[in-house]
């Protein structure tokens, strides 16, 4: 795949500077609207929370985990879709990202393919 | 020509007397006046003796003449009178008891001066008496004899060493005190004494003895000298020594000396006494063996000439200072005649006389190959379980890990596929291609140094010993253990002041996998905090000649009953631990001439220090 049809602005919320980085730049290459955050409190407190259509949210940071952020946005915002990742291998991450709330999952590191496909999966602009 | 008493009488030294039996003078010869320089008008008076026999005579004069008048037997005193011109005079008076014409007892008899017989008699008495009080204060039994050996005195030294009394042998001849076998030497002792009549020791103890009362012998130092008695004859005094205390002595050091040449020959060592001079006094047959020589070829020998001149050179500070009376101690090797080296572990030891002077060294020489191959078996043992403990460690940390790398991984994914996406833009946007690449590089770097961790605690290599800074060292091991801690939702924070360095020496790898181990523990404990979240706390800091690393969690604690069995191995706090990671990091640290324990903190939680000493 090498174009979107989804073209809201995303927020990007990961502890690893390197990381959150390269997928804004990633996703703005593509034309996309990305803001990043360095923790989901942040993100949180932040206006692009009503803002944003689609929350692509790491699972492992210090402080406040993805899972708890997630549940946190489904109380603030029951619509926004969530990308969950994770650096870790984890037997039943799909599962639990499904759980928590999440509309998709990436394992990293993903090709440029895999998040667009899931980002695409999140907010429904494919089925 | 006859004999005229009256003439003899005139003329003779002797004052003639006749006393009424209480004493008082009736007649006195014409010499009395010459006698006592008084007219014999004097004499007659009735409180003549009283005024004129010196006051402690008077008792014993009176005594003498009443014992002449009752019993009727002659008598011989010896008392002192004041002459005229405040002399006193010893006068010798000889009476006996007589009948007047009336048939009243009388006395009569004779004065004579014996002044200068008396002076003698005392000055001789004296002299007599401080030969024997000599004799009585000697610390050796003197026995005093005539010349011909008949025994006149002996102390009670000799008698209690020749168990005689003084009364059982006075009279009778010295040589019965000698044992029979020893008789027949005695003209010869006496020949060679009287040729050169001197005091000296005739007999050193090697083969004379006397014979005590129960017929025991005795070994004796016999020395004779010549006194003057008061009679002027010649007298021997002679003098004995007890020799058996000496030889036992003697006998003793010679047994003890044995001894310690049989102990040296069985020790597993080489052993050598050398003098001041540095000559050998005695080496065992160890020391002999290795140098190539005989014991007995090597005794007298120079110490330089045998070990050789580059060695003796490097001893000679150890040399110099064992000589002063100070042990050293030092390490080496050492060569063999053949040219084998061994590694050696070398005592000097000073030898003291007996006034505590410095007579020489020991020096004692262990071969220390099988000790050094030991160590270095135990060493390598110790840093295999290590290796295996650092294998176990990555295989813990394997998800964390993954994660250490998936992060710059991802980066590098996601750049790399965003600069393909900026160059195939119209136009190009090169500025943020450069910084992907940028990005790229750096991402790839810390994947690399995450690499590079993983190759540096799964090496197996030798011990190394260097430098090593602690504070970076955790730092380092902190950064490593990130995705860790997050993963275990806990904070880790670190409190080493930048001001100072506390390094250590030591191998890098083995601290890292150290405090690798500690902080996992700790990270794990504080996951289980009874609050909220988790905290570990790491701590640097130097204490005295130590530097501490405290590593402390919030944590449940450590049991109670015995902390110290965490550190025995296949003992975990974990049911998922192998019970190997406490163990390991004590043996390291032991290794490191450290302590390392586990203590609860007041607040809650549990504690480990390590301390290291201070390069």
């Amino acid at each position: 795949m090498t174009s979107l049809s989804f073209r809201g602005p995303v927020a990007i919320v990961d502890d690893d500077p390197g990381v959150r980085k390269a997928l804004q730049r990633l996703l703005r290459a593509h034309g996309l609207d990305a803001v990043v955050h360095e923790s989901g409190m942040k993100f949180l407190e932040s206006p692009e929370l009503h803002e944003v259509e689609c929350l692509i949210l790491d699972m492992h940071m210090p402080g406040v985990s993805g899972v708890e952020v997630l549940e946190e946005v489904k109380v603030a915002a029951t619509k926004l879709p969530v990308v969950l990742m994770t650096g870790r291998y984890e037997v039943d991450f799909a599962q639990r990202s499904l759980d928590a709330g999440a509309s998709a999952f990436l394992r990293k590191p993903f090709e440029e393919d895999e998040l667009l496909r899931a980002i695409e999966i999140a907010t429904g602009a494919r089925r | 020509m006859t004999f005229d008493p009256a003439a003899f009488l005139a003329t003779a030294p002797l004052v003639p007397v006749e006393l009424a039996a209480d004493g008082a003078v009736r007649y006195v010869g014409e010499q009395g006046e010459i006698l006592l320089g008084v007219a014999r008008a004097e004499w007659l008076k009735h409180d003549f003796w009283t005024s004129h026999i010196v006051p402690d005579d008077q008792r014993m004069v009176v005594d003498a003449r009443a014992a002449v008048v009752r019993e009727g037997v002659p008598r011989t005193i010896d008392y002192r009178i004041e002459h005229a011109d405040g002399r006193v005079v010893w006068v010798c008076e000889s009476i006996g008891r007589g009948v007047d014409s009336d048939g009243s007892v009388c006395l009569r008899g004779y004065l004579m001066e014996v002044t200068d017989r008396k002076r003698q008699e005392v000055a001789l008495w004296k002299s007599e008496e401080r030969l024997r009080a000599l004799l009585r204060s000697a610390p050796d039994a003197m026995v005093l004899t005539d010349f011909d050996g008949r025994i006149l005195e002996m102390n009670d030294q000799a008698e209690a060493l020749l168990e005689y009394r003084l009364s059982d042998v006075v009279g009778s001849s010295i040589d019965h005190l000698t044992p029979a076998r020893l008789r027949s030497r005695i003209p010869e002792l006496r020949a060679a004494f009287d040729r050169d009549p001197h005091r000296r020791s005739l007999i050193d103890g090697h083969g004379f003895a006397i014979e005590r009362s129960d017929g025991t012998e005795m070994p004796v130092e016999l020395s004779m000298s010549i006194v003057t008695g008061a009679d002027d004859s010649r007298q021997l005094l002679c003098s004995l020594r007890d020799l058996t205390t000496r030889r036992r002595v003697e006998a003793q050091l010679r047994s003890s000396e044995q001894r310690l040449r049989e102990m040296a020959n069985v020790v597993p060592a080489m052993v050598c006494s050398v003098d001041t001079e540095h000559r050998y006094r005695f080496v065992n047959d160890a020391y002999a063996r290795w140098h190539g020589w005989e014991r007995h070829q090597m005794e007298g020998r120079l110490f330089r000439e045998v070990v050789g001149e580059k060695l003796f050179t490097e001893l000679s500070t150890s040399i110099d200072a064992v000589l002063a009376g100070d042990a050293t101690h030092f390490r080496g090797d050492m060569a063999d005649v053949g040219g084998r080296t061994i590694p050696v572990d070398v005592s000097l030891v000073p030898q003291h006389g007996e006034e505590g002077d410095v007579t020489g060294y020991f020096v004692v020489v262990f071969d220390v190959t099988s000790e050094i191959a030991a160590r270095d078996a135990d060493r390598r043992h110790r840093d295999e379980l290590a290796h295996v403990g650092r294998v176990a460690t990555m295989g813990e940390l394997a998800a964390s890990i993954a994660h250490e790398l998936n992060q710059p991984l991802s980066a590098i994914v996601a750049n790399a596929q965003a600069a393909q996406r900026l160059l195939g833009a119209i136009p190009p946007d090169l500025e943020e291609v450069g910084e992907a690449l940028a990005d790229i590089s750096a991402a790839g770097s810390r994947a690399g140094n995450v690499i590079a961790s993983i190759r540096d605690l799964l090496q197996r290599g030798e011990t190394r010993d260097e430098a090593v800074d602690l504070v970076s060292l955790t730092r380092e091991v902190i950064d490593f253990l990130h995705s860790e801690v997050v993963s275990r939702g806990v904070a880790v924070a670190i409190d080493g002041s930048d001001a100072i360095v506390p390094t250590v020496r030591g191998d890098r790898i083995q601290l890292k996998q150290l405090l690798l181990n500690l902080l996992m523990n700790a990270i794990e404990a504080a996951a289980r905090s009874p609050a909220k979240s988790g905290r570990v706390d790491v701590v640097v800091a130097e204490r005295g000649q130590e530097v501490e690393v405290a590593v402390t969690d919030t944590g449940p604690g450590l049991p109670t009953d015995d902390i110290e069995d965490l550190f025995t191995p296949f003992v975990s706090r974990r049911a998922d631990g192998l019970g190997m990671g406490l163990a390991i990091c004590r043996s390291i640290v032991e290794a490191h001439d450290g302590q390392l324990w586990g203590e609860n903190n007041p607040g809650g939680g549990a504690a480990f220090r390590v301390r290291l000493p201070l390069r």
